[in-house]
């Protein structure tokens, strides 16, 4: 019989609490492949909605409950102005409510002006109480205008004033302007900034500020809002003993105290440390944990006639760093489902849209040039995820259109920097000649520069819209000015230059961020669409032996040939969309990418898996085929067999080129990619091995094996490229082309095999959470993988990132936009997925130091120079990485070294010959790097770190530079699979010889080199036209045993 | 409470395991190898086995009888069956094994006789 279930709900724009109606909503019961549509409704007046459904609509193979969200949609159903995808309810009940707040920039433009004061639980206000963040938010606006938000107070005058800037649709999303009304930092100047509650109530208690709001000289809006006389509701507070206000703490130095004020007297009440995050009912509570495991919490028992309380709820020796919520539930003893793990209404959150408290590391440990005084830093240039509450996300890359932020994180503000206005600029990218020449600030053009007061309570405090939908792509820097260092807000005078130690910059040692086109997103071309099946070719069919392993011939047949049909669907640039419509005539033809599909089972059409990206390869201007394959799966085929295959179909495409037809004259044989996936991957790599030997002059430039199987890499002379450029794109949780437990069983190999052999351009991006099969959508998900694992990516994040990684491979190698290299170095992230992670090698142009093969002594680098080392824990260690490290999926000889001491040092020299010390021709210091696996020398789960140090000969100036700030390195990737374990019979996760999967995968680290020549204060300059050591300096973390190869100086 | 079932624990000594690959049978015959440019025509046996889980996939699928390998391997599209061609004699009392790289092995209780050879009439 099947179930009833019942959905009502309410929907209202979040920061006025206005009920929205006639606004389609849609809910969904989310899958692990494709969602189910449980009804749909519409809004009424009063912003209600009810959906019924039955048990059918939604269930599944052991679906039992629905896991409910909703789409909602503008009235005529035609967009999404918002989706709670990201907070699903799971296993919902029969009846549930939901009460969706939407943000207000979401919604469809209001044509008049209104402004709107919000407080940090996102609720409009207009009378806030003490220690309350106040927000605005302004529709009706100019376009990309900056606006200044004066606030005032009747008898003592304007208070402070920022300047924020309008988006594109004239509207500034709620930003703070004013954190933690009336409590300020001790021993910071300004009005109404006191230390406690209780000060600032007195003084404040009913008073009335105005706040008007002029542009271009004229008042455009001005609206007002009265303090409080007393606290509503029971709050809490991250505090110091002494009662004031701290939500910024230091670790080593401070302590985390609660403040609780306005419970109910007598109460019992348990508090716990969680993460910041956008808590909804019925969340799972998880208190952040001690290193020994203890849950971070405390109980309160409040006396008769108290109300409220201050407890130590994190000790100093205990405190880490990281944002927070605190979370208070009020109990009784023996209370039923008292510690009950789930977020309930009536538990009392600290705050909502802003961190109540965020716990820092002495910033100073992490500046880039060591003891130098540029504060440099990758965290201030973000976007803002619109969700509730928002966040801010840091990032170097944004795509043309998409909006700049500056977020100032309080971890990374300077003490005496809290409470300071400052103003933020947008600079082109300088260089060190041009900073030498001119430290001013001058605003790119089209960006602005607002001014905020800091805050040290949460980076949304702190964040502003700096440049609203960028069009110009380029390098930019974005610097805080904190013009004459004022310690009264009002008083602030910006000074347009850029001076160190006060003010900061994202940007300088590197580029602060770039604004790029997107290659994940389609490109300008109409896409047609055709196939062909010509007549089969008969290829040979020889396999591949791997005796060293024991192993049979695999792959080959009888006859030692195979015929081939000759099957391929095509995608290419069009005149319009559609079957065989007209190749655009934008160009007079177009570069070729062949793509050929892995080792499947031959009832699946495995060739049409990749349509998604073809489709997205076509609209970039690129002819994109893939190959049919499955005959040579039908005899288990390996990549001689699929080498052949892709030759043959470049050469049917040529016929196609040069005789009548869709194609006639269409394909741009001098630009050829060719990408294989799994066992294609191989393939492709064998094909221009071909090419190569057999001079068969096929301009292939670019050679992709995605997840590659490596047979090659087994015989006893391992084939090299030596033309055409090479990246490889590979995931950490493959569970098919896994690499084996250990070198000794790596008869598949592995991309970094490709790699390590390449004698080219190469690049490779090691995307963690990637597995094998999600690239083609066909394939579904392997055997192997812990689907249910929160690391694997989804089939969606697989198809952004090989189209976005694809498209910039072939736009830098097909047609020559160098631009887009830095997708392939790892400097830039795919957008849409840029928080997966995904660490890059890449190596090209070079004066090598020391790459460890030729080197005859520990003694000497590869140029001959002296290498000496003091204080590490034992010798290093040279030889093959597989020899150093059992888990190492490398096939080059490379260097351990290992330290538990903050004095441990590995210095090379630079030998005196010939031109090899000037390094002025070179733009990277580059080098490959790898934790240890199972080193207990590394602390697990984090990253490690190192300076670097260049000294000019002959005893002169030197510099030591952090690795961390321009490269991670990450503690290996333990890869989650689901294994037979013969001891205990049964499909275990995470337990058997899964972890000996876990690879020690090189990434390449690559420092400009003007980092030790730039302008910084205390820090001198390194000569680099004569540069005699280069020193590892691991003073960063007391202890670590990492790998590293291939010490070199690049372009 | 009229619907309860009485559930029982699995014993762990089945090895009970459905995901894995598994031989349920094999069957051996005797066939004529083509001649090709190298060689000339030969008698070879032909080796079919049949189970479930032979998975197509990047990591080979290897097969054996005692140390002789299975040539000219071909998994069924249903991934149930898998054939080859086995050039060399195996000794008598030799294991059945399948092996998917180093993912997954699995060997028939049933050991081999030249004697399961279906021999050509002639």
């Amino acid at each position: 019989m099947s179930s009833k279930f019942n959905i009502s709900g309410i929907v209202r724009e979040r920061e006025s609490g206005l009920s929205l109606a006639d606004l389609q909503v849609k809910a969904y019961d989310k899958d692990l492949l494709y969602d189910d549509l449980l009804g749909n409704a519409r809004t009424d007046k009063a912003g209600r909605f009810e959906i019924n459904y039955e048990g059918e609509d939604f269930r599944e193979l052991f679906d039992k409950r629905p896991d409910i969200y909703f789409k909602i949609m503008d009235p005529a159903g035609e967009r999404i102005l918002h989706t709670t995808a990201h907070s699903v309810r799971w296993n919902a009940g029969v009846k549930e409510h939901f009460e969706i707040e939407i943000p207000a920039h979401k919604l469809p433009p209001k044509k008049d002006l209104t402004v709107t004061l919000v407080d940090a639980h996102g609720k409009h206000k207009s009378d806030f109480e003490i220690a309350e963040s106040l927000m605005i938010n302004i529709k009706g606006l100019a376009q990309n205008t900056p606006y200044r938000f004066s606030l005032s107070d009747e008898a003592e005058g304007e208070v402070f004033h920022v300047t924020l800037i309008s988006n594109r649709f004239g509207v500034i999303a709620p930003t703070v302007l004013w954190p933690d009304i009336g409590i300020g930092v001790p021993g910071a100047g300004g009005k109404f900034a006191f230390e406690t509650h209780e000060e600032a109530l007195a003084a404040m208690a009913n008073r009335s500020f105005q706040i008007e709001v002029t542009g271009d000289k004229k008042l455009v809006a001005k609206t007002r809002f009265t303090i409080r006389p007393e606290q509503s509701g029971s709050k809490l507070y991250p505090a110091s003993r002494s009662g004031a206000l701290q939500r910024g703490l230091l670790l080593g130095k401070d302590e985390l105290v609660v403040q609780g004020k306005n419970f109910t007297p007598g109460a019992l009440i348990d508090i716990y440390l969680v993460k910041r995050k956008s808590w909804q009912a019925g969340d799972r509570i998880e208190p952040i944990q001690n290193p020994d495991g203890s849950e971070v919490m405390t109980t309160v028992q409040l006396a008769p006639q108290e109300k409220n309380f201050n407890v130590v709820l994190w000790p100093r020796e205990q405190l880490r760093t990281g944002s927070y919520h605190i979370l208070a539930r009020v109990t009784i003893p023996d209370e039923y489902l008292r510690g009950e793990r789930k977020f309930r209404q009536t538990d009392i959150l600290s705050d909502r849209f802003i961190t109540s408290v965020v716990v820092r590391d002495d910033i100073f440990h992490y500046k880039p040039i060591h003891q130098g005084c540029v504060m440099a830093t990758k965290e201030i240039a973000a976007t803002m995820l619109w969700g509730v509450p928002e966040e801010v996300k840091y990032t170097n890359n944004f795509p043309k259109g998409t909006d700049v932020w500056a977020a100032l994180d309080p971890a990374g503000l300077m003490p005496g920097a809290i409470g300071k206005k400052v103003k933020f600029y947008v600079i082109p990218h300088k260089t060190p000649g041009e900073w030498m020449s001119s430290s001013s600030l001058v605003s790119v053009p089209g960006s602005g520069s607002p001014e905020i007061i800091t805050s040290s309570s949460c980076v949304n405090s702190n964040a502003t819209l700096v440049w609203s939908n960028p069009q110009q792509a380029g390098k930019y820097d974005l610097v805080v000015d904190f013009g004459n260092n004022n310690p009264d807000p009002a008083q602030f005078i910006a000074d347009g230059s850029f001076d160190p130690p006060a003010d900061m910059i994202d940007g300088y040692l590197n580029v602060g961020f770039y604004v790029t086109d997107d290659p994940a997103i389609p490109g300008p071309f109409a896409v047609g669409q055709t196939s062909y099946n010509d007549p089969a070719v008969t290829i040979p069919a020889i396999g591949v032996w791997a005796a060293s392993m024991g192993y049979p011939v695999v792959g080959d047949t009888p006859s030692g040939t195979l015929d081939l049909p000759m099957i391929a669907e095509v995608r290419y640039p069009a005149a319009m969309n559609g079957v065989n419509t007209p190749v655009s005539p934008a160009q007079a033809s177009y570069p070729l990418v062949v793509i050929m599909h892995g080792m499947h089972n031959t009832v699946d059409p495995s060739y049409l898996g990749y349509n998604y990206l073809l489709d997205h390869l076509a609209s970039h201007g690129f002819i994109a085929v893939s190959i049919d394959c499955n005959a040579i799966n039908d005899i288990n085929g390996m990549q001689d067999t699929r080498g052949h295959a892709i030759l043959e179909h470049l050469s049917l495409l040529q016929s196609k080129n040069n005789n009548p037809g869709l194609l006639f004259g269409k394909i741009d044989m001098t630009h050829i990619g060719i990408m294989g996936h799994s066992r294609g991957g191989d393939g492709v790599v064998q094909a221009e091995v071909y090419n190569q030997t057999l001079g068969l002059g096929w301009n292939i430039k670019a050679v992709v094996p995605l997840a590659p199987t490596d047979f090659s890499g087994t015989s006893p002379t391992p084939l090299n490229l030596t033309t055409s450029k090479l990246f490889c794109i590979y995931g950490s949780n493959d569970a098919d082309v896994w690499g084996g437990a250990n070198p000794s069983t790596q008869y598949t190999g592995t991309g970094f095999r490709f790699y390590d052999r390449a004698n080219v351009e190469k690049s490779m991006a090691f995307i963690y959470g990637a597995i094998h099969n999600r690239f083609n959508t066909l394939w579904g998900t392997e055997f192997y993988v812990d689907a249910s694992s929160p690391k694997i990516l989804s089939a969606a994040q697989h198809q952004l990132l090989l189209c976005g990684y694809m498209t910039a491979c072939m736009q830098v190698y097909l047609q020559g936009r160098t631009e887009q290299i830095d997708y392939l170095t790892g400097e830039l992230k795919i957008p849409a997925v840029s928080t997966v992670e995904v660490h890059n090698q890449f190596r090209w142009n070079s004066q090598t130091l020391d790459d460890f093969e030729t080197a005859p002594a520990l003694n000497l680098n590869s140029a001959g120079g002296a290498v000496t080392f003091a204080n590490l824990d034992g010798s290093p260690q040279e030889d093959t990485v597989g020899v150093i490290d059992l888990y190492s999926p490398h096939q080059t000889k490379g260097l351990r070294l290992k330290w538990n001491t903050l004095t441990g040092t590995y210095q090379s020299q630079i030998p005196l010959s010939g031109s090899l010390r000037n390094l002025r021709n070179w733009n990277f210091l580059s080098f490959r790097v790898t934790q240890k696996v199972a080193s207990a020398a590394n602390p697990v789960n984090q990253l490690q770190d190192m300076h670097v140090r260049l000294t000019t000969a002959g005893g002169g100036n030197s510099r030591a530079i952090r690795v961390g700030y321009f490269g991670n390195i990450p503690f290996p990737y333990k890869p989650e699979y689901r294994l037979y374990d013969i001891v205990t019979m049964t499909f275990d996760l995470n337990s058997g010889y899964e972890t000996e999967n876990v690879k020690a995968a090189f990434k390449t680290i690559r420092i400009p080199l003007y980092a030790w020549t730039i302008k910084c204060l205390n820090v001198p300059i390194v000569d680099t036209s004569n540069v005699e050591f280069i020193t590892f300096e691991f003073d960063h973390l007391p202890t670590g045993e990492i790998e590293i190869d291939d010490i070199e100086f690049t372009l | 409470m009229a619907n309860v079932r009485i559930t029982h624990a699995v014993d762990p000594k089945l090895n009970h395991n459905c995901e894995g690959m598994h031989i349920a049978d094999y069957i051996l015959e005797e066939v004529i190898l083509p001649p090709t440019h190298k060689e000339k025509a030969r008698k070879c046996v032909r080796i079919v086995l049949t189970g479930k889980n032979f998975r197509a996939v990047a990591q080979p699928l290897l097969a054996f009888v005692g140390k002789t390998p299975v040539r000219f391997i071909r998994i069924s599209p249903d991934e149930r069956s898998v054939e080859g061609i086995l050039l060399d004699m195996p000794e008598d009392g030799a294991h059945v094994d399948v092996v998917l790289g180093d993912q997954d092995h699995a060997r028939h209780p049933r050991s081999f006789k030249k004697e399961m050879i279906r021999r050509i009439k002639s």
